[in-house]
């Protein structure tokens, strides 16, 4: 056999080799962004598991809103949650500092049979003034609910810039939304400021 | 069959394009590796890095990124008899890297309190939170867009006794160039690391010598630096 035509078919086989390399990456860069954003900046869901979906129906129905006094977390949803679960977790993360190489945080939460007391609760609420105290009180027992402070010290300004970062909810169902999540579907991040003097 | 091998100019060409075309389509299939995962609890996030032992925002590794060495002060507040270890730690994560990563020296005018005023800074602190009283020391970072900004260390000295090189009395004294030399880890955006090679273990007993990294610290660090 010539040597050229050796040449040729390995050529050919080299061409087959790389298309299927590309079609193998190509898919599994699809599969990755599933949920990626279409031109029109609409988000695709048809790739999802029937429970990713259901998670993304949830989160769907999520709200933010701060005002000077409180944060309020809202979603249609609470009363559904707490029939299957005991308690609800909002995880607000500080943003852009690290102490010890992790993020400080305060944990606030929600005992879902205070929740279930009224049938018509659909808004978790956390104080300003609370959020502001557990930076030196680190535990504190409020009705219903309790706020837990991490890496935030009494010698270190509270810092300004936070995000609602992880939605636990425990119980016989339990699983977490995190802030990748909540951005995806909903493009936007729960952020908020808090002023504090020291 | 005859077989005729004959390696002309052209030939050579046409096999060095194939074998660059394979080479090509391998460095591209490898390139797509993210480190992704989908399931239920995870749902939506892609693209983000592997942490390599540092500090995360917004799924990206923080750190001082193409800027180093990262320039610390030793405050007044630091006894001067501890900067001969303090410069020593320094050194030590200077050659895990062979370059300067971090370049410490004394500035007796800074006087700053500790905070976000981007300098960075070691601050011996004769004041600490009661609650807290077995923490050894806390470096803060803080950083915009994933590039560090601002690293502050604070040294407990409220709570506890120090030795250097050569001192006779170590008994319930804490190794100052092993604890600044974690620190400094935090400092250039390492987290804790719990194996036992590593010198960013998040705990230091007293009269304990921690001060040679370890193969997972050198190979942390390489992911930014």
């Amino acid at each position: 056999m010539n040597i050229k035509k050796m040449l040729l078919i390995f050529m050919l086989l080299d061409f087959g080799f790389i298309g299927l390399v590309l079609m193998t990456s190509n898919s599994q860069f699809k599969n990755k962004r599933s949920t990626a954003s279409d031109s029109n900046g609409a988000t695709q869901t048809s790739d999802l598991t029937e429970g990713q979906k259901n998670k993304w129906a949830l989160v769907e129905t999520f709200q933010f809103q701060m005002t000077p006094d409180w944060i309020y977390f809202t979603t249609d949803k609470l009363q559904t949650i707490c029939d299957t679960s005991t308690l609800i977790e909002l995880k607000f993360s500080a943003q852009n500092i690290a102490i010890a190489g992790v993020q400080p945080s305060i944990k606030h939460i929600y005992s879902c049979d205070e929740i279930k007391k009224d049938l018509s609760t659909k808004t978790l609420s956390t104080n300003i003034s609370d959020f502001k105290k557990v930076r030196t009180e680190k535990v504190m027992i409020l009705v219903g609910s309790e706020l837990r402070s991490s890496q935030l010290y009494s010698d270190e300004e509270l810092p300004n810039d936070w995000r609602l970062t992880d939605i636990k909810i425990s119980g016989p169902s339990t699983f977490t939304i995190n802030e990748f999540e909540i951005e995806k579907t909903l493009l936007k991040h729960f952020d908020f400021e808090i002023i504090s003097a020291r | 069959m005859k077989v005729l091998i004959t390696f002309d100019l052209k030939s050579t060409r046409i096999l060095l394009f194939a074998i660059g075309i394979g080479l090509l389509s391998l460095l591209v299939s490898c390139g797509n590796n993210f480190g992704l995962k989908i399931g239920d609890q995870d749902v939506y996030a892609f693209g983000s890095e592997e942490p390599c032992n540092f500090i995360t925002s917004n799924g990206f590794r923080v750190s001082w990124k193409s800027d180093p060495p990262v320039n610390i002060i030793i405050t007044s507040s630091v006894p001067s008899e501890y900067d001969s270890e303090i410069l020593k730690a320094a050194d030590i994560w200077n050659s895990v890297k062979g370059q300067q990563l971090v370049h410490i020296y004394r500035d007796n005018s800074f006087k700053n309190d500790p905070g976000y005023d981007k300098v960075n800074a070691i601050y011996w602190m004769p004041d600490w939170d009661t609650d807290l009283s077995n923490q050894q020391a806390r470096t803060s970072v803080r950083w915009d867009s994933s590039k560090l900004q601002d690293a502050d260390i604070r040294i407990n000295a409220k709570n506890f006794t120090f030795f250097k090189e050569g001192d006779e009395s170590t008994a319930g004294k804490v190794h100052l160039q092993s604890l600044v030399l974690h620190e400094l880890g935090h400092a250039v955006g390492l987290v804790h690391i719990e194996e036992t090679a590593s010198v960013m273990q998040a705990y230091l007993k007293s009269q304990t010598i921690r001060n040679k990294p370890g193969a997972v610290d050198t190979s942390s660090l390489s992911c930014e630096y």
